[in-house]
Protein backbone atom coordinates (compact mmCIF):
# COMPACT_ATOMS: atom_id res chain seq x y z
CA UNK A 1 0.00 0.00 0.00
CA UNK A 2 1.39 3.45 -1.03
CA UNK A 3 1.37 6.74 1.05
CA UNK A 4 -0.83 7.90 -2.00
CA UNK A 5 -3.59 5.36 -1.09
CA UNK A 6 -3.56 5.75 2.68
CA UNK A 7 -6.17 8.85 1.82
CA UNK A 8 -8.51 7.30 -0.54
CA UNK A 9 -10.74 3.78 -0.35
CA UNK A 10 -9.54 0.63 -1.55
CA UNK A 11 -12.40 1.00 -4.10
CA UNK A 12 -11.22 4.27 -5.68
CA UNK A 13 -7.97 2.90 -5.80
CA UNK A 14 -9.38 0.05 -7.57
CA UNK A 15 -11.43 1.81 -10.33
CA UNK A 16 -8.17 3.78 -11.17
CA UNK A 17 -6.10 0.32 -11.68
CA UNK A 18 -8.72 -1.56 -13.28
CA UNK A 19 -9.36 1.78 -15.63
CA UNK A 20 -6.05 2.21 -16.96
CA UNK A 21 -5.71 -1.47 -17.48
CA UNK A 22 -8.85 -1.42 -19.50
CA UNK A 23 -6.71 -0.95 -22.61
CA UNK A 24 -5.24 -4.28 -24.20
CA UNK A 25 -1.98 -2.47 -25.01
CA UNK A 26 -1.74 -1.57 -21.68
CA UNK A 27 -2.31 -5.07 -20.76
CA UNK A 28 0.50 -5.85 -23.28
CA UNK A 29 2.61 -3.09 -21.48
CA UNK A 30 2.31 -4.79 -18.44
CA UNK A 31 2.68 -8.38 -19.02
CA UNK A 32 6.22 -7.26 -20.83
CA UNK A 33 7.34 -5.69 -18.40
CA UNK A 34 6.29 -8.57 -15.70
CA UNK A 35 8.08 -11.22 -18.04
CA UNK A 36 11.14 -9.34 -19.15
CA UNK A 37 12.25 -6.66 -16.50
CA UNK A 38 12.30 -3.03 -16.12
CA UNK A 39 12.00 -0.99 -20.05
CA UNK A 40 12.25 2.03 -21.82
CA UNK A 41 9.73 3.31 -23.96
CA UNK A 42 11.99 3.04 -26.46
CA UNK A 43 12.67 -0.37 -25.56
CA UNK A 44 9.21 -0.87 -25.24
CA UNK A 45 8.16 0.68 -29.12
CA UNK A 46 10.44 -2.21 -30.41
CA UNK A 47 8.37 -4.56 -29.64
CA UNK A 48 5.32 -3.13 -30.24
CA UNK A 49 3.37 -2.03 -33.95
CA UNK A 50 2.82 1.77 -32.57
CA UNK A 51 5.27 4.67 -32.07
CA UNK A 52 6.88 5.59 -28.97
CA UNK A 53 5.07 8.21 -28.74
CA UNK A 54 1.92 6.40 -28.00
CA UNK A 55 3.83 4.09 -25.52
CA UNK A 56 4.31 6.53 -23.63
CA UNK A 57 1.07 7.77 -23.52
CA UNK A 58 0.09 4.40 -22.15
CA UNK A 59 2.92 4.49 -19.65
CA UNK A 60 1.80 7.42 -18.10
CA UNK A 61 -2.04 6.45 -18.11
CA UNK A 62 -0.29 3.15 -16.06
CA UNK A 63 1.87 5.60 -13.98
CA UNK A 64 -0.63 7.78 -13.27
CA UNK A 65 -2.67 4.66 -11.92
CA UNK A 66 0.43 3.47 -9.73
CA UNK A 67 1.10 0.57 -11.50
CA UNK A 68 4.17 1.53 -12.97
CA UNK A 69 6.79 4.44 -12.04
CA UNK A 70 9.33 5.41 -14.12
CA UNK A 71 12.84 6.44 -13.12
CA UNK A 72 14.99 8.83 -15.43
CA UNK A 73 18.00 7.13 -16.79
CA UNK A 74 20.57 9.23 -18.71
CA UNK A 75 18.10 10.62 -21.63
CA UNK A 76 15.00 8.12 -21.01
CA UNK A 77 12.66 7.27 -18.28
CA UNK A 78 12.82 3.49 -17.73
CA UNK A 79 9.99 2.29 -16.18
CA UNK A 80 9.50 -1.09 -13.59
CA UNK A 81 6.12 -2.31 -12.45
CA UNK A 82 4.68 -1.75 -9.21
CA UNK A 83 3.17 -5.06 -7.86
CA UNK A 84 1.64 -3.47 -4.35
CA UNK A 85 -1.48 -1.52 -7.17
CA UNK A 86 -2.35 -5.34 -7.94
CA UNK A 87 -2.65 -5.42 -4.12
CA UNK A 88 -6.30 -3.81 -5.15
CA UNK A 89 -7.25 -6.49 -6.91
CA UNK A 90 -6.99 -9.24 -4.14
CA UNK A 91 -8.79 -6.50 -2.01
CA UNK A 92 -10.82 -6.43 -4.47
CA UNK A 93 -11.41 -10.59 -4.39
CA UNK A 94 -11.19 -10.56 -1.14
CA UNK A 95 -14.24 -8.28 -0.24
CA UNK A 96 -16.49 -10.11 -3.07
CA UNK A 97 -15.08 -13.30 -1.99
CA UNK A 98 -16.41 -12.81 1.92
CA UNK A 99 -19.92 -10.98 0.76
CA UNK A 100 -20.38 -14.53 -1.20
CA UNK A 101 -19.80 -17.12 2.01
CA UNK A 102 -22.26 -14.74 3.84
CA UNK A 103 -24.71 -15.01 1.22
CA UNK A 104 -24.57 -18.77 0.86
CA UNK A 105 -24.84 -19.31 4.65
CA UNK A 106 -27.86 -17.38 4.46
CA UNK A 107 -29.27 -19.12 1.57
CA UNK A 108 -28.65 -22.66 3.62
CA UNK A 109 -30.85 -21.04 6.38
CA UNK A 110 -33.24 -19.63 4.06
CA UNK A 111 -33.26 -23.62 2.57
CA UNK A 112 -33.68 -24.62 5.75
CA UNK A 113 -36.73 -22.99 6.45
CA UNK A 114 -38.72 -23.49 3.52
CA UNK B 1 10.05 -12.07 -1.47
CA UNK B 2 10.02 -12.64 -5.05
CA UNK B 3 6.82 -11.11 -6.75
CA UNK B 4 5.15 -11.85 -10.33
CA UNK B 5 2.72 -10.50 -12.25
CA UNK B 6 0.44 -12.66 -14.33
CA UNK B 7 -2.40 -11.91 -16.85
CA UNK B 8 -5.78 -13.68 -15.31
CA UNK B 9 -9.27 -12.35 -14.75
CA UNK B 10 -10.48 -10.79 -11.82
CA UNK B 11 -13.27 -13.02 -10.53
CA UNK B 12 -14.74 -14.72 -7.26
CA UNK B 13 -16.44 -18.03 -7.69
CA UNK B 14 -17.84 -20.50 -5.05
CA UNK B 15 -19.67 -24.12 -5.31
CA UNK B 16 -21.81 -24.66 -2.74
CA UNK B 17 -24.49 -28.30 -2.56
CA UNK B 18 -27.42 -27.40 -0.64
CA UNK B 19 -29.21 -30.13 0.79
CA UNK B 20 -32.50 -28.50 -1.10
CA UNK B 21 -34.05 -29.81 -4.66
CA UNK B 22 -33.14 -28.55 -7.57
CA UNK B 23 -36.89 -26.44 -7.84
CA UNK B 24 -36.52 -25.00 -4.33
CA UNK B 25 -32.81 -23.55 -5.25
CA UNK B 26 -33.88 -22.32 -8.67
CA UNK B 27 -36.85 -20.66 -6.55
CA UNK B 28 -34.52 -19.14 -4.49
CA UNK B 29 -32.73 -17.84 -6.86
CA UNK B 30 -35.72 -16.44 -8.80
CA UNK B 31 -38.10 -14.79 -6.46
CA UNK B 32 -37.39 -11.43 -5.68
CA UNK B 33 -39.16 -12.33 -1.99
CA UNK B 34 -36.72 -15.04 -1.39
CA UNK B 35 -33.48 -13.25 -2.99
CA UNK B 36 -34.14 -10.56 0.32
CA UNK B 37 -33.71 -13.34 2.41
CA UNK B 38 -30.23 -14.33 1.39
CA UNK B 39 -29.02 -12.24 -1.53
CA UNK B 40 -29.42 -8.98 -0.63
CA UNK B 41 -31.15 -7.01 2.24
CA UNK B 42 -33.65 -5.99 -0.35
CA UNK B 43 -34.70 -6.86 -4.21
CA UNK B 44 -37.19 -5.34 -6.37
CA UNK B 45 -35.95 -6.86 -9.27
CA UNK B 46 -37.78 -7.81 -13.13
CA UNK B 47 -35.98 -11.68 -13.22
CA UNK B 48 -36.86 -12.15 -16.46
CA UNK B 49 -33.81 -11.97 -19.46
CA UNK B 50 -33.59 -7.89 -20.01
CA UNK B 51 -35.15 -7.17 -16.46
CA UNK B 52 -34.07 -4.34 -14.34
CA UNK B 53 -34.54 -3.34 -11.07
CA UNK B 54 -32.51 -2.91 -7.81
CA UNK B 55 -31.07 -4.34 -4.50
CA UNK B 56 -29.68 -3.50 -1.61
CA UNK B 57 -26.23 -4.86 -0.26
CA UNK B 58 -25.00 -3.39 2.98
CA UNK B 59 -22.31 -1.37 1.29
CA UNK B 60 -25.54 0.60 -0.47
CA UNK B 61 -27.81 -0.28 -3.95
CA UNK B 62 -26.64 -1.52 -6.82
CA UNK B 63 -28.49 -1.69 -10.14
CA UNK B 64 -29.30 -5.04 -11.83
CA UNK B 65 -29.97 -5.81 -15.37
CA UNK B 66 -30.57 -9.77 -15.79
CA UNK B 67 -28.66 -10.88 -19.08
CA UNK B 68 -29.65 -14.49 -19.04
CA UNK B 69 -32.46 -16.92 -17.86
CA UNK B 70 -32.14 -20.66 -18.54
CA UNK B 71 -35.07 -21.95 -16.60
CA UNK B 72 -34.30 -24.40 -13.79
CA UNK B 73 -30.58 -24.12 -14.85
CA UNK B 74 -28.48 -21.29 -14.93
CA UNK B 75 -29.13 -16.89 -14.11
CA UNK B 76 -26.70 -14.83 -14.86
CA UNK B 77 -27.11 -10.61 -14.10
CA UNK B 78 -24.65 -7.53 -14.26
CA UNK B 79 -24.88 -4.88 -11.27
CA UNK B 80 -23.15 -2.12 -10.68
CA UNK B 81 -23.18 0.83 -8.46
CA UNK B 82 -24.35 3.96 -9.49
CA UNK B 83 -21.46 6.85 -10.01
CA UNK B 84 -18.59 4.19 -8.92
CA UNK B 85 -17.86 2.92 -12.73
CA UNK B 86 -17.12 -0.59 -11.21
CA UNK B 87 -19.49 -3.49 -12.55
CA UNK B 88 -19.84 -7.41 -11.71
CA UNK B 89 -21.07 -9.79 -14.19
CA UNK B 90 -22.81 -12.38 -12.00
CA UNK B 91 -23.70 -16.13 -12.77
CA UNK B 92 -25.55 -18.46 -10.44
CA UNK B 93 -25.82 -22.17 -12.21
CA UNK B 94 -27.27 -24.83 -10.50
CA UNK B 95 -27.17 -28.83 -11.41
CA UNK B 96 -28.85 -31.73 -9.44
CA UNK B 97 -25.70 -33.81 -6.95
CA UNK B 98 -25.36 -36.83 -6.40
CA UNK B 99 -26.64 -37.36 -3.11
CA UNK B 100 -26.10 -40.31 -0.66
CA UNK B 101 -29.60 -40.92 0.79
CA UNK B 102 -32.88 -40.41 -0.07
CA UNK B 103 -33.05 -36.52 -0.11
CA UNK B 104 -31.50 -35.37 -3.07
CA UNK B 105 -28.93 -31.87 -3.12
CA UNK B 106 -28.29 -29.42 -5.97
CA UNK B 107 -24.42 -27.68 -6.25
CA UNK B 108 -24.88 -23.98 -6.85
CA UNK B 109 -21.39 -22.61 -8.65
CA UNK B 110 -21.36 -18.53 -8.20
CA UNK B 111 -19.09 -17.13 -10.21
CA UNK B 112 -19.01 -12.85 -9.82
CA UNK B 113 -16.42 -11.21 -12.45
CA UNK B 114 -15.35 -7.72 -12.15
CA UNK B 115 -16.06 -6.13 -15.66
CA UNK B 116 -13.78 -3.10 -16.42
CA UNK B 117 -16.30 -0.18 -18.34
CA UNK B 118 -14.58 1.94 -20.84
CA UNK B 119 -14.65 5.45 -19.19
CA UNK B 120 -17.14 6.51 -22.05
CA UNK B 121 -19.84 3.79 -21.23
CA UNK B 122 -19.50 4.95 -17.47
CA UNK B 123 -20.47 8.56 -18.66
CA UNK B 124 -23.05 7.45 -20.75
CA UNK B 125 -24.87 5.52 -17.92
CA UNK B 126 -24.49 8.07 -15.59
CA UNK B 127 -25.88 10.42 -17.70
CA UNK B 128 -28.62 8.28 -19.45
CA UNK B 129 -29.74 6.74 -16.35
CA UNK B 130 -31.26 3.37 -16.27
CA UNK B 131 -33.49 2.78 -18.87
CA UNK B 132 -33.46 -0.04 -21.34
CA UNK B 133 -32.02 1.70 -23.94
CA UNK B 134 -29.33 2.14 -21.77
CA UNK B 135 -28.77 -1.08 -20.48
CA UNK B 136 -28.61 -2.53 -23.62
CA UNK B 137 -26.13 0.00 -25.22
CA UNK B 138 -23.85 -0.45 -22.01
CA UNK B 139 -23.71 -4.08 -22.57
CA UNK B 140 -22.56 -3.79 -26.15
CA UNK B 141 -20.50 -1.12 -24.77
CA UNK B 142 -18.53 -2.61 -21.89
CA UNK B 143 -15.57 -5.07 -21.98
CA UNK B 144 -15.40 -8.20 -20.22
CA UNK B 145 -11.71 -8.31 -20.36
CA UNK B 146 -8.97 -10.34 -18.26
CA UNK B 147 -6.90 -8.03 -15.92
CA UNK B 148 -4.01 -8.06 -14.60
CA UNK B 149 -4.19 -9.55 -10.99
CA UNK B 150 -0.91 -10.58 -8.72
CA UNK B 151 0.58 -13.60 -7.16
CA UNK B 152 3.51 -13.40 -4.74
Amino acid sequence: VTSVESHRTSREVTSDVFAALSDPTRRVLVETLARDGDATATQLSAAFPISRQAIVKHLTALAGAGIITGQRVGREQRYRLEPAAMDAAVVWMREVGAEWDRRLAALRRHLDRT
Amino acid sequence: MTRRTIVTGIFVTRSEVLDAPIEDVWAALTDPAALSQWLADAADLDLRPGGVGRIRLPDGDRSVLVTARDEGRRLSMLWWREGDGQLSAVDLTISPSPSTGADPRTELVVVERLVIAPAEAHAARVSMGMRWGCAFALLSTVCAVGVVGAVR
